[in-house]
Parts: structure tokens; sequence; C-alpha cells
């Protein structure tokens, strides 16, 4: 762990679930490695808080699963999105968006344009 | 949230597959990223344990996927149900004593909730039997100038007054038929069920007979349980002669065996049986079950020729008329275009008056409308549901102080649990898993006795005042979840004050301090105390209702009678119905007095009409001349014998009584009582006077005294005693025999049955019992509410008592060494006894003090059910007071006497 990484925000993890699984079923230890890849490493979600984010996701009926076989030919289970999962994705990242951008402009607030 | 519920349901439904899943699920995680690191270069066991670490407490993720997945809430419960059940297998005495008390309360709750179920709740078993819709009309008074006959039931509107009465002519009902445009059928039926001879085989038996219109079982979508239902084809002149079994008397008169095809002789006509009604199928009217369902046809054909009586004229409303409603039809449509053609069958035309002085129709959901039954039963079955309920309440007051004074006892094992983490909502949470457990408990137990009581009231309520009720009450749905309900709610009820109550406080004092002394004790003292006081109230209220509707019964069964009923035996015969008619009839009837009156021991032997009380009676309206101006009146009509007052003790007033004199072809007499004359002749003599009552026309010749008639409640009506033998048309059909016996009237019925059936083996003598015995049965809701108020009144101070007893119980030893020093300290064993019976009778006189203002409001509302006394009189309330007092006493003894008998030293070495 480097001190680049940056601690995840409360209530971060299950949007950024929600962003990986966008991009094609994963399972559980694919999740992880794609928040890494998509943030650039910057990123790193505790490994075993994982696992209860994604079935907190799957009982809220936003994510789906399936027993599929893994690269290596083992037996895995497989998140994908449900169309009230994508919907949710949609709502939250444009939330997202806003409040970063919000907070983008807030801090870059100079003395002269107060 | 409906996906969230089933997938918290899925899951706990396959709960090892989801661990399972779990397991496999985060193993292959780990393999994974040991894979990764392995290819990175570390060694494969380094990499094995850098994955596992990396991961962190596997254990505490998999419960927090558990919880995320909802299953946590049911671990806890499980942990919670074993946790109870341990604790209520630690202490069997105390569990028991509270699943007790609960069944015993729960118990009578269910047995009543089961009466009011067969009696109001549960639907009729037809088809759709929401769109049915029952019609009846209500009229300001007595609507004379369209009906003089109602040959079905008239009532008074509780809340107006007003006459109320589903009986219509078969104008009316054929008009309705005809020409409505809101039915899609119309079902019609007599709303009498005509006493019958009916044999079989040379086996004669009375049954019940109703008539139903053609339309009536396929209206109603009812089918048979064997043959066939009667078809409109079958209520016509000329059909054949058919009836429908009910599922009762196939068992009982056809033994349950072949029933299509049997022929039975019904008042002297051979009747056809085509089929069996269902089981669950007996009638409309609840509690009233006929034997036979026969067409209108064929019941107004018998009227006609038993009794010369035409059902069908239009001033005789007989029948009681059913409408399905067609879809989209609102009731309010129906009940306009129906009272319409109701207006138009009596002649009235365009808008009527709406004062009440014409018949106005309204119409009620047949569940809701049909209810001799109901009404009969519903001032006494809320009043027996609030009897219970109260009952309930006093078994919680138990079962709370029990687990209060258990609650305390485990202070420190709560404290040690919360100092653990446990949070206290967990422990409340705990606790009240123990309480509905126990009310669970209560409630299964309470279902076994609840059956058990509900039969015993059926019991009772079976014997009924005209003609044995039908209840069917078995469990079903309804029952099962008022017990559940029940169940769970009396467990939160009691158990929420004992949970809240140990959370309350300092717990971290509780570890440090011995639990079972000092200010805990005292507060659980203090609740228990307070629980029993409230029982107490509560038994006040219980008892002095029980006691006034006891005295009631004693009043009721003491009132003065106007005739003397002591050896009087009466029985029934219908010779009318066997085709005794005109002179052989009145043959008949004289031979039965002879015969009778020559047994030895019969002092006396008269014919009545109607019974004297509680089997009907007959009104009219008359004409008195010589009343200026003339007068209408209305009065109560009986025909009797010769021997009339004699007989029955009625003393003569003024005038003659009637006699041997009073024959078929002799001028008319009447003999009138004193009501009559004080109500209509302001007490100006009516001897000589004409009395015409439609086209009878006699002389007064007698006034006799005041006779109940009809009604126990009731003061004498004006009531006109006409000879039998002068009746306007035929003689009446069937006849009322009364005997005075000497000596055990009891002992005579069996000489009098046999003479009777020696006149005629057909004629069955029924109903047969001493006077005394008619009238308990008209007594039969006052004796069923007395003793059923009696009953739960005594139970819920037997479980006050052991509330009490168990409170002071744990007060004396509670208090042993404070005891123990008192009486080291010299106090002799008395004092100690009687400070100990001083606080238990504190406790009583408080509870009777709150009892008594609530006794005082609660009776009010009873005082439509007493007789010949006060809601608020001073007796009974006293009894019941002293009956409380008593009995609290005594169950406060034990625990005293205990307590003198301490031992100082050892009290002291405990300490």
């Amino acid at each position: 762990m480097t001190t680049r990484d940056a601690a995840l925000l409360p209530g971060t993890l299950d949007l950024l679930i929600l962003k990986a699984l966008s991009l094609g079923p994963l399972h559980g230890y694919g999740v992880l490695l794609r928040i890494e890849q998509i943030s650039a490493g910057a990123l790193l979600v505790e490994q075993g808080a994982l696992y209860p984010a994604l079935h907190r996701l799957e009982s809220q009926g936003l994510l789906a699963t399936e027993w599929g076989t893994s690269d290596n030919n083992r037996r895995a289970k497989f998140y994908s999105l449900t169309p009230t999962g994508r919907q949710r994705l949609r709502e939250e990242s444009q939330g997202w968006q806003r409040l970063a951008a919000a907070m983008a402009a807030a801090l870059g607030a100079r003395r002269e344009e107060v | 949230m409906f996906t969230r519920l089933a997938s918290i349901v899925g899951n706990v439904l396959r709960r090892s597959r989801v661990e399972d899943d779990l397991d496999a699920e985060l193993r292959f995680h780990l393999q994974a990223r040991a894979e990764d690191l392995a290819r990175r270069g570390l060694p494969r066991a380094e990499a094995e344990r850098r994955a596992r670490l990396e991961f962190g407490a596997i254990e505490g993720f998999k419960e927090d996927c558990r919880e995320a997945r909802g299953l946590r809430v049911f671990d806890e419960l499980a942990g919670n149900l074993r946790y109870a059940l341990r604790s209520l297998r630690h202490t069997p005495g105390v569990s028991a004593v509270a699943v007790v008390s609960l069944a015993l309360g729960i118990g009578a709750n269910i047995a009543i909730f089961s009466v009011v179920n067969a009696v109001a709740l549960k639907p009729l078993p037809v088809r759709d039997p929401g769109r049915l819709v029952l019609l009846s009309w209500t009229a300001k008074d007595f609507p004379e100038r369209y009906v003089q006959d109602i040959e079905g039931a008239v009532d008074s509107d509780p809340r107006t007054g007003w006459t109320v009465s589903a009986d219509f002519s078969s104008r009316t009902v054929d008009a309705i038929a005809a020409h409505n445009r809101v039915f899609s059928d119309v079902l019609a039926f007599s709303e009498n069920i005509a006493p019958s001879n009916i044999s079989i085989g040379g086996r004669a038996d009375a049954g019940g007979v109703l008539g139903v219109s053609g339309g009536y079982f396929d209206a109603l979508g009812v089918a048979a349980a064997a043959g066939r239902v009667l078809h409109p084809s079958d209520d016509g002149a000329g059909a054949a002669s058919v009836a429908v079994a009910s599922w009762p008397f196939w068992q009982r008169m056809l033994g349950g065996g072949p029933a299509v095809g049997a022929v039975l002789v019904v008042n002297g006509t051979p009747v056809t049986v085509v089929g069996v009604a269902p089981q669950e199928f007996s009638g409309l009217q609840p509690g009233r079950a006929p034997d036979l369902y026969v067409p209108l046809h064929a019941y107004a054909d018998h009227h006609r020729r038993a009794f010369s009586y035409d059902l069908h004229a239009p001033h005789v409303w007989w029948l009681a008329v059913v409408g399905r409603l067609k879809p989209g039809v609102t009731e309010a449509q129906a009940r306009s275009d129906v009272g319409g053609l109701f207006h138009g069958s009596l002649g009235i035309s365009g808008a009527a008056a709406d004062d009440g002085s014409v018949p106005r129709m309204v119409t009620a959901p047949v569940g809701r409308g049909l209810d001799g039954l109901r009404k009969q039963f519903s001032e006494i079955l809320a009043l027996l549901m609030a009897m219970v309920g109260i009952v309930l309440l006093v078994a919680c007051g138990n079962v709370a102080s029990l687990l209060v004074a258990r609650a305390a006892a485990r202070q420190r094992d709560l404290a040690v649990r919360v100092s653990l983490g446990a949070s206290r909502a967990r422990v409340v949470r705990q606790l009240l898993t123990e309480s509905v457990l126990l009310g669970l408990l209560g409630g299964a137990l309470g279902l076994l006795l609840g059956a058990w009581i509900s039969q015993a009231v059926v019991a009772s309520l079976a014997d009924g005042p005209r003609e044995p009720i039908a209840l069917s009450v078995r469990l079903d749905a309804a029952v099962l979840v008022f017990t559940l309900v029940v169940s769970v709610a009396s467990g939160v009820l009691f158990g929420a004050v004992p949970a809240l109550r140990a959370m309350r406080g300092d717990l971290g004092r509780a570890l440090t301090r011995r639990s079972d002394a000092g200010l805990l004790g005292r507060r659980t003292i203090r609740s228990g105390k307070l629980l029993v006081g409230a029982q107490v109230a509560l038994c006040v209220l219980l008892l002095v209702g029980a006691g006034l509707l006891a005295g009631t019964l004693g009043r009721l069964q003491h009132v003065t009678l106007g005739f003397n009923p002591q050896g009087i035996v009466v029985l029934k015969v219908q010779p009318g119905l066997n085709e005794y008619a005109d002179d052989r009839l009145g043959a008949y009837y004289e031979g039965l007095q002879r015969a009778v009156g020559a047994l030895p021991g019969v002092r006396g032997v008269a014919l009545t009409q109607h019974g004297l009380i509680g089997s009907g009676w007959s009104q009219g309206m008359a004409e008195l001349s010589g009343a200026a101006p003339l007068k209408r009146v209305r009065f109560w009509r009986q025909w009797v014998s010769e021997g009339f007052f004699e007989t029955l003790g009625i003393p003569l007033v003024a005038g003659r009584r009637l006699g041997p004199e009073d024959g078929r072809i002799a001028p008319h007499a009447v003999v009138v009582n004193r009501r009559f004359v004080r109500d209509y002749l302001h007490g100006e003599s009516p001897l000589g006077r004409t009395f015409k009552d439609g086209d009878w026309v006699g002389t007064v010749v007698g006034v006799v005294g005041d006779a109940k008639y009809g009604s126990l409640r009731d003061e004498a009506p004006p009531t006109a005693y006409l000879p039998y033998r002068q009746s306007a048309r035929q003689y009446p059909a069937s006849m009322i025999l009364h005997a005075r016996v000497e000596g055990d009237a009891g002992a005579a019925v069996g000489e009098i049955r046999r003479a009777v059936l020696a006149l005629d083996p057909a004629v069955p003598p029924i109903m047969i019992q001493t006077q005394q015995e008619v009238i308990n049965r008209a007594l039969f809701a006052e004796r069923t509410l007395a003793a059923l108020s009696g009953a739960f009144g005594l139970l819920a101070l037997a479980l006050a008592s052991v509330g009490l007893f168990g409170t002071m119980s744990y007060a004396v030893a509670r208090r042993t060494g404070e005891i123990g020093v008192r009486m080291a300290l010299g106090a002799p064993r008395p004092a100690v006894l009687r400070m100990v019976l001083r606080e238990t009778m504190a406790i009583a006189a408080a509870g009777v003090a709150v009892g008594l203002p609530l006794a005082w409001l609660g009776s009010r509302l009873m005082a439509g059910l007493l007789f010949g006394l006060s809601p608020h009189d001073p007796g009974t309330i006293g009894g019941a007071v002293s009956v409380v007092l008593a009995v609290t006493l005594a169950s406060g003894a034990l625990p005293a006497i205990r307590a003198s008998r301490v031992d100082p030293m050892t009290a002291l070495r405990e300490e």
C-alpha cells in the first residue's frame, strides 16, 4: 500500500462495484481487480469488505449472480448488473459527478472570486 | 422492498446452500489471489499466507454477508427461542402457572369467539354470499291497513322503535320476482319453519318444514349432497309432492342410508325425498335448521288443507325474500327499485309519505340481515366477549407479575449480558421472545380448553326457548387467526412491562450488589402489588356483573306469573296435521280432555292454543262496543277450553268463567283480564259489551286476574280468552294441554303420555314437560348468561388469587431477614401475621376502590339485560365485594402464616 492510495469515502464502494460490473459480468476477485484497473490503481478496496457489499447489492436486486467458470477453469460466482442496478448506477454517477464538480469548484475558489 | 423480502425468505429457506456458496465464493477469491501473488514470484505457501492476511478477518466478513442477506435476524430469533425454552425449563413451576393461567384466559376467549364466529361472522356456505340482499320493511306502527297476519317475526327497531319485519305477501314477492331490474335471481322462503308430524316406516316424530321457492337452491348455488335439489318445475300446482332432506334429518330419520326415493308421511301426506342438502348448509337463518325443504306451493297447500288458511291472501305476509344483485348494481339501487314494486303491490301509487305510516323497504346483506338468532344473541355475546376479555386481562396480569419477579431475579444475568456487549434493545427482544413464546404455549393449550368450553356454551344455548338451536361450532381459519392474534398480543402485553422494567435503572449496580436485596426487590414487589390490585379491581367488575345477572335470573324465576305453575304438566298435540278436521277434530280435543281428566291424580285439564310462556302468542285488533267513541284496541288472543282458569289457578274477578255452556253453537263469549279493562275501559265494567275480532263477534262475560302470556319479562298484556270451540273458521290444528296433577308432576308424565297415545297412536304428544320446565327453558338466555358470567367471574377470581398468593409469597420471602430482626427484637408472631395480612388487605381494598367505579359504569351498560333490580343494586355490589375480600384474604393467609413461622435465628444467619 502506497501513500498515493485514496481511502474510500463511505458509500463509494457500492458505486464502484456497480461501475465495474457495468463493463461486464465478473466474479468477486475480478471486481476487485477491475476497480484497481479503472482507477489506475489509485483506489484500493479492502478485500474482505467487498463481499458484504456484493451480497447487500444482490439482496437489493441490483445484481444478479450465476455460477460459472473462471479464466483458469475454476468454479466461480459471477455477478452482473440487473436493469435496476444499471438505473441505480446512472442516478448515483450523476449525483456523484455533481458533487465532485461542486467540490472542485469550492476547493478551487480563490480570494478574489469571493 | 418486496424483492428484498423475497430474497430474505429465499435465503432463509435455502440456508445451507447459502452457506456453502459463501464458502466456495471466498475460497475462490483466496485461491485466485494466491495464484496472482505466486505469479509475481512469491513461493506458493507464502502466497497463500499473504492472500489470507490481505483478506482480513474472514469469519467477521462472512457474518457481515449474512447480515447483508437479512439472515442475522433469524439467527438471533433462533437463539432467543433456544434461550427462552431453556429458561422456561429452569423454572417449571412458574412457567406452568403462567401457561395454565394464559390457557384459561385464552381458552375462554376462544370459546366465546367461536360461538360469535358461528353465529355472526362465518360466511354462509353459498355462492358469492356478498351479492345476496335480504329485503325487509319498516313502519312506524303495525301497518294494519296492509297486513293482518305476519307468519314470521316482527321486531321493533331498537334505535327508532319502529316495527321491522322481513315478511312479505305472495303478491309482493311475485311482483318483485317478475318485474325487478336489479336482481339476477330472486328466491323466497317461508320465514316460519312449520312444525310437522313426520313419519317413515311407522316411526313418527316432530320435525320442521321450510317452504322454499323453486329457484331457492339454484339461486344460492347450493348443490345436493345426494340426489338433486328442488327446481322451479317442482314448485307449481299439480307438481309431484317432493322434498329435500337436511343432512341432520337424513342422518336421524333415514339412518344416513339411501335417501332418494324414500317416501315420508308429512302431516298425513306422502312426500318423496329427491335429495339431501349438503352438510354445511342449514338454510339462511343461522341457528334455525329445517328438517325438510318443500316447494312453496306444497307448503301453502298444506296450510290450506290443515288450517283452512290461505297463505297467498294479500294481507298474509309470510315470505322472506332474498335477491342476488346483478353485476354493477348497488344495494341502494336495488332498494329503490324493489321498494317501488313493493308499494305497487300494496296499491300505493306515486311517492309515498316517508313518515312511517306506509311500510318502507329496507335491505341488508344476507349475512347480517336474516338473523333472529343474532338479534337474540348479539347483546349476550357482546357481554360475554367483554367478560372473557377481562378474564384474559386478569390472566395476563398474573403472568406479568410472575415474569416481573423472575426478571428481577435475573437482573444480574441481564446485567452481565449488557456489559458483555449485548444491546439493550437486543435484551428486550430476548425477554419479549420469551413472553410471546409463553403466550403461544398458552394459546395452544387454550385452543384445547376453548374447544371444550365452547361445546359447553353451545350445549347450554341449544336448549333454546322455542326450537333447538343448531349451531355448528368448528375450528376454522377465523378461530385460529383469532387465537394467534390473542396469544401474541397477550404475550407482548404482559411481556412488555417486565422487559422494559428490567432494562430500566442502573444495570451496572445490579452487577456489584446482591441482586435479591434492597431497592430492586422492593420495586419488584411494588409492581407486583400494582398488578394484583388491578386484577382485584377487574374481579370486582366481573363479579358485580355476574351477581346482577344471577339476581335477574332469580327474580325472573320468582316473578309473579298470575297463574300457578306448580304441578302442571304441559304437552302439545297436532291432530290437525293428521287429517283431523271439523267435528272429528273437535271430538278428538274433547276426548283428550276427558281421557286425561279421568286419570287418577289429575285434578284439572285445560287446552289452549298457545303455551302460557315462551311458545308464541297471537294478537289481534278488536272493536269494543259501549266505549264511546267506538274503539279499536290491540289485544293478545288466547283460545282456551273450559276449565282453563280453574286448572291454571287464574282468579275470577267479575262475571263468570268459560264453561261447558260455551259450545260451538252457543252465543260467543269472551273473558278479558284486568289489564284489558284498565287499559281500554278506564275501570268501567266490560261485562255485556260486544267484542268484535274481525268477523268473530262475542259478548264479554267475565274478568279474570292478570296472567303472563308469551314473555316472562313483560307485564301481563291486555288479553282476551275465547272458547276454542267457538273459533272462527276451524278448530286450532294443534293445542297445548295443561294437566294439574297431585304430587310430583314429573312422575305423572308417563301416564299422561300413555293416555294420549291410546286416543290415537299417530298423534304423538310432543314437547311433554312440566310447566316449571317450560319456564326454565324460557329463561335459557338468562340462565346461560348467569352461569357463564358466574363461571368467568370465579375463574378471574381464582387467577387473581393465584397472583396475589405469588406476590405475597415473594414479598414474604424477600423480607425474611427483616421479619427475623423484628421477631428477634420481640415482635410476637400474631403481630407479624397481622402485618402481612394488613398488606394483603391494603392491596385488596385498593383494588376494590378502583373496581367499584368501574363496576358502576360497566353495569349501566347491561341495564337492558336486567330484570327487577337496578344496575347499582347495593346487595349485589356488597356481595361481590365481600366475596373478593374473603378470597383475597384467604389467599394472603398462607404467606402470612409462613411469615409468622420464620425462625429469627435462621433468618438472621441467612442475612
